[in-house]
C-alpha cells in the first residue's frame, strides 16, 4: 500500500463548508462574491456522478441541492488556498431560505415492528391492576469539538483518501458514486480516530467524496478540516401492564416510538435492537411490543453506539422499577419475586440463565446498601414540602447482546479470510483492523489455535483494493460476533491445514448457526446509580455508582474496566450530571470461565447506567422530571412551575 | 509580525498574523495534525500544550503570547523520561485516559507533577479543562499523587 504523498501544505486546497441554520427550508438564493481561479466552490450540482450517500440502501444527499431537510446540513463546500482565506470568502457568502410552501415527503421508514405472545387481557372486569409507564429521552446533538480532517490527492490513476473512518468501504463507495472513479482505484489510507460513537461513520464518507471532487476538478490534494457530530435519537417508550392481585405482572404492551431524524440510517435494524431491549427478562401470560421510526427535520440520528437496545433496555428497566414502587417493595426483592431462574425464550434473545446477573444485582445492591437507601429515600420524601427529598437511587441489571442481528448478517454478507500460507504463516484479510490492541489479542488467540508460540506469525493484511470487507467498525462487532468468527475459523483451518496442501483458504461470515435468535446474550450486569438535587441549584449530581458485570471471558480486565468507566461517565455527562469531588465509580467483574467470548460492553454499560439514572433521578425528584437529558433550569421549572 | 520561539525543542523565527491561535499555528505551520484539536475556544480541552512548563490550551494562546517562550507538544513530550513517570503513575493506579485525551490529560499531569501540587481542588480544577469524561476525579488525583512520589523518588536516586 502507497504511503501518504509527502506534499506541500502551500500546494493543496484547504476546505470549509457552509452549513445551514434551519431545516425543513427552500434554498431561494445562494449569493458568491467574484472568485479567482484559486478558489472552488462545490454545491450539490457541481459533483460529476451522484450526489448521494448510500448506507445499506438508504440514501442522503451529500449536499442540499434545492431543499435543505435538516440544520447544519452541507450546502456549500469552499475551498482555497489556505484556511484563513477560506473562512474571510465565507463570510462573503449569503444564503437566503424561505419556508417550504408545501409539505416536505416524510423518508421513506419501515413499518411499525411488532412482536408479541400470548392473548393480551384488556381488564375489563377489572380482574388486575393496571400500571402506565413512560420513558423518555430526548434528542442529543452537538458538535463533539474535535476537529478532523480529510484529504485526497491524485496520484497516476488512483485516487488516495485520508480519512478517519469507521467503514472504509463506505468511502471507497461513496467517492465512486460521486465522481465515477473507479473504486479499485480508491485507495483508503485510514487515520486513527477515538470514536465515543458513530462520529466517523457516515460524515467522512461525504467529506471524502466532496474533497476527491475538488481534487478532480482543481488536479491539486485538497483537504477537508471538520467538526466530528454524533447524534442521539428522540426515544419515548409507553407501557401498559396488568398486575395480579400478588403484583406479579402477567400482560404487558410496549410501544416504542425512535425519531430518526431527517433521514433514518438502517432502521430496521434499530427495531431489532430495540425490541431485544424492550422485551421484559420476568415472565408473562401476553406480551405486545412495537417499535416505530419516526422522521422529524432534525440531524439523522445513526446508531450513536447502541442502536436501539441500551435505550430499550434502559426502558425495561424503569419499568421494572415503577412496578416495584407499585407494590411496596424495593426493585432488587420485587426482582426475585417476579423472574424465574430462566428468560422465555424468544426470536429476539434466548431463554438464558439469569443466575449470573441476579448474582450481579445482589453484589451492587450490598455493596451500595441499595434496599436500605432505596427505603430511606421513599419513606423521607412524604415528609419534606415544596421541594421533596432531592436525593434518589436506582438498579437496572440485564445482559449484553453482541454485534449486529442475524436478519442483518445473513442480508449483506460481510466476510473475512483466513490464510495457512506456505510459509506455515496465518494470514488474515479483513477491513476490520483498526484498533492495534484488539489486533493484539487476535494474534494471540489465532496463534494459540494454529501456530502454538509463534503470534508474530499471524498477519492482518494491509488495506489494499483487495480487502475484504467485514462490515461497519461499530457497536464493537470487531469484540463480539467478529471474534467468534475468527476463533471458529482458527479451530476449522488448524484442522484442514494438517489435512491440505498448504496454501489453505478459508472464507467465513456470520453464519446461521451460531444465532439460533437475532441476538446471542453474552455477559451480564447491575448498575446502582446514586443521584442527589442540590438545593439551590438544582444542579443534578451524580454521589456514586456500583456496578458489578460477568462475562465469559476476560481478554484484559484493564482494558475491560477503562472501557467500562469511561462509558458510565460517558452516559452520565451527556445526560446532564454534574460529577462532584467526592464521585467514585466500583466495578466488580467476574470472569465466569466460559469459552463465548465477551458482548459488547460498552451497550451493556450504557444501558443499564442510563437506566440506572433514570430510575434515580426519578427518585429524587419524586417523579416530577422525568426525562434525560435533564438540566438544572429543566428541574427547576418541574418544582416550581416558572416558566425558564 | 515575526516572532522567535522554541517549539518542540526547535528554535524557530514564525512570521504569521500576531493573533493566530497557537493551535492553528501547530496544525498549519508546524504540520502537527496529531495531537493538537482546534476548536475556536470552545474549551475542549485537546489542545493542550506546555508553554514554558505549564499546561494551557493552544486555541487560548494568541501567536504574540509565545514570543521567546518554549512550547511542547506531546508529540515531543512522549519520548521524555517524565512521560515515563506518569506512565508509571497510570499503571499504578490502573486507570489510563482514553486515547482522545491522552495527550491532553498527560501535560495536565506533568504540570501539576512538576510543580508538585496536592491539592486535590486545585488538581480538579486544573483537570476540569479537559471535557473527556472518561476518567473520574478520584483516580484523577491518585495518579497525580503517585507521579509526585514516582518523580521524587526519580530525583532522588539522580542527585
Amino acid at each position: 500500500m502507497a504511503d501518504r504523498k509527502n506534499f506541500s501544505r502551500y500546494n493543496m486546497k484547504c476546505g470549509i463548508l457552509l452549513h445551514a441554520k434551519e431545516g425543513s427550508v427552500r434554498i431561494s438564493d445562494l449569493k458568491l462574491p467574484e472568485l479567482d481561479s484559486r478558489y472552488l466552490v462545490l454545491t450539490g450540482s457541481d459533483l460529476p456522478g451522484n450526489n448521494s450517500i448510500n448506507f445499506f440502501g438508504r440514501s442522503m444527499p451529500l449536499i442540499a441541492k434545492e431543499t435543505i431537510s435538516y440544520p447544519d446540513q452541507i450546502v456549500l463546500a469552499l475551498f482555497a488556498p489556505d484556511y484563513e482565506s477560506a473562512a474571510l470568502t465565507m463570510r462573503e457568502i449569503s444564503l437566503t431560505t424561505e419556508p417550504l410552501k408545501e409539505t416536505p415527503e416524510p423518508a421513506t421508514l419501515p413499518d411499525s415492528l411488532e412482536y408479541s405472545w400470548g392473548e393480551m387481557d384488556d381488564n375489563a372486569e377489572g380482574r388486575f391492576k393496571e400500571v402506565t409507564t413512560e420513558f423518555n429521552l430526548t434528542r442529543i446533538a452537538r458538535p463533539n469539538r474535535k476537529l478532523y480532517t480529510v484529504t485526497a490527492w491524485l496520484e497516476g490513476s488512483n485516487m488516495h483518501i485520508e480519512a478517519p473512518s469507521q467503514w472504509v468501504e463506505l468511502i471507497r463507495d461513496t467517492v465512486e458514486r460521486a465522481t465515477g472513479y473507479p473504486k479499485r482505484n480508491i485507495i483508503v489510507h485510514l487515520l486513527s480516530y477515538t470514536a465515543k460513537h458513530d462520529e466517523f461513520l457516515i460524515e467522512p464518507a461525504i467529506l471524502a467524496a466532496i474533497a476527491a471532487t475538488a481534487t478532480i476538478r482543481t488536479g491539486l490534494p485538497s483537504e477537508i478540516r471538520e467538526e466530528c457530530f454524533f447524534s442521539r435519537p428522540t426515544v419515548s417508550v409507553k407501557r401498559r401492564v396488568l398486575l395480579d392481585e400478588d403484583m406479579k405482572p402477567q400482560f404487558e404492551s410496549a410501544e416504542m416510538s425512535v425519531d430518526q431524524g431527517a433521514f433514518a440510517f438502517l432502521p430496521e435494524e434499530y427495531q431489532r435492537q430495540a425490541m431485544t431491549g424492550l422485551i421484559p427478562p420476568y415472565p408473562l401470560k401476553g406480551f405486545r411490543g412495537s417499535v416505530k421510526i419516526i422522521s422529524s427535520p432534525s440531524q439523522p440520528a445513526a446508531f450513536c453506539g447502541s442502536l436501539g437496545y441500551s435505550e430499550a433496555l434502559a426502558s425495561t428497566e424503569y419499568h421494572i422499577s415503577r412496578l416495584a414502587e407499585n407494590a411496596g417493595m424495593t426493585p432488587s426483592l420485587y426482582r426475585q419475586m417476579i423472574e424465574k431462574e430462566k428468560r422465555k425464550f424468544t426470536d429476539y434473545i434466548p431463554g438464558f440463565d439469569l443466575t449470573s446477573q441476579k448474582k450481579c444485582m445482589d453484589k451492587v445492591a450490598l455493596s451500595s446498601s441499595f434496599d436500605r437507601k432505596w427505603s430511606a429515600n421513599t419513606f423521607q420524601k412524604e415528609d419534606f414540602g415544596l421541594l421533596g427529598y432531592l436525593k434518589g437511587i436506582g438498579i437496572a441489571s440485564g445482559a449484553g447482546i453482541a454485534g449486529f442481528s442475524t436478519t442483518l448478517s445473513k442480508e449483506t454478507g460481510f466476510s473475512a479470510m483466513m490464510t495457512f500460507t506456505q510459509k506455515h504463516n496465518v494470514t488474515i484479510n479483513t477491513s476490520a483492523l483498526t484498533h492495534r490492541s484488539t489486533m493484539k489479542i487476535w494474534k494471540k488467540r489465532i496463534s494459540e489455535r494454529i501456530i502454538p508460540d509463534r503470534s508474530e506469525g499471524v498477519m492482518f493484511l494491509d488495506p489494499s483494493p483487495d480487502t475484504i470487507d467485514t462490515g461497519p467498525d461499530v457497536l464493537s462487532r470487531i469484540v463480539a460476533s467478529f471474534t467468534l468468527q475468527l476463533e471458529s475459523a482458527a479451530k476449522r483451518l488448524s484442522v484442514l491445514k494438517d489435512t491440505e496442501k498448504p496454501p489453505v483458504y478459508l472464507q467465513f461470515d456470520a453464519e446461521n448457526t451460531y444465532y439460533p435468535c437475532e441476538f446471542e446474550n453474552s455477559g451480564s450486569g447491575a448498575v446502582v446509580c446514586e443521584v442527589m438535587i442540590d438545593k439551590t441549584t438544582m444542579v443534578p449530581r451524580v454521589k456514586g455508582i456500583w456496578a458489578s458485570f460477568a462475562f465469559p471471558t476476560v481478554m484484559d480486565r484493564i482494558s475491560l474496566e477503562n472501557s467500562i468507566r469511561r462509558t458510565i461517565m460517558m452516559t452520565l455527562q451527556e445526560n446532564g450530571m454534574s460529577i462532584p469531588l467526592s464521585f467514585r465509580i466500583h466495578v466488580d467483574i467476574t470472569e465466569e470461565g466460559t469459552d463465548d467470548t465477551i458482548s459488547s460492553v460498552q451497550q451493556l454499560a450504557r444501558g443499564l447506567t442510563l437506566g440506572a439514572l433514570y430510575n434515580a433521578l426519578h427518585q429524587a425528584a419524586g417523579g416530577k422530571a422525568d426525562k434525560l437529558p435533564i438540566s438544572d433550569a429543566e428541574i427547576n421549572e418541574a418544582f416550581t412551575g416558572e416558566e425558564k | 509580525m515575526k516572532i522567535d520561539c522554541t517549539i518542540d525543542g526547535k528554535t524557530l523565527t514564525l512570521s504569521l498574523n500576531s493573533d493566530k491561535p497557537l493551535s492553528l499555528i501547530l496544525r498549519e505551520n508546524m504540520g502537527d495534525d496529531s495531537q493538537v484539536n482546534h476548536c475556536n475556544g470552545s474549551m475542549c480541552g485537546l489542545c493542550t500544550v506546555l508553554v514554558d512548563g505549564k499546561a494551557m490550551l493552544a486555541c487560548m494562546v494568541p501567536a504574540f503570547e509565545i514570543r521567546g517562550r518554549t512550547v511542547t507538544t506531546f508529540d515531543s513530550f512522549r519520548k521524555t523520561r517524565n512521560m515515563k513517570d506518569i506512565e508509571k503513575a497510570y499503571e499504578s493506579v490502573g486507570r489510563f485516559p482514553c486515547t482522545e485525551c491522552y495527550a491532553s490529560r498527560s501535560l495536565i499531569f506533568e504540570s501539576l507533577i512538576d510543580e508538585g501540587v496536592t491539592d486535590p481542588e486545585t488538581i480538579l480544577k486544573e483537570l476540569s479543562i479537559v471535557r473527556c469524561p472518561c476518567m473520574d476525579p478520584e483516580d484523577e488525583i491518585m495518579i497525580v499523587h503517585r507521579g509526585i512520589e514516582i518523580r521524587r523518588k526519580r530525583n532522588v536516586r539522580r542527585s
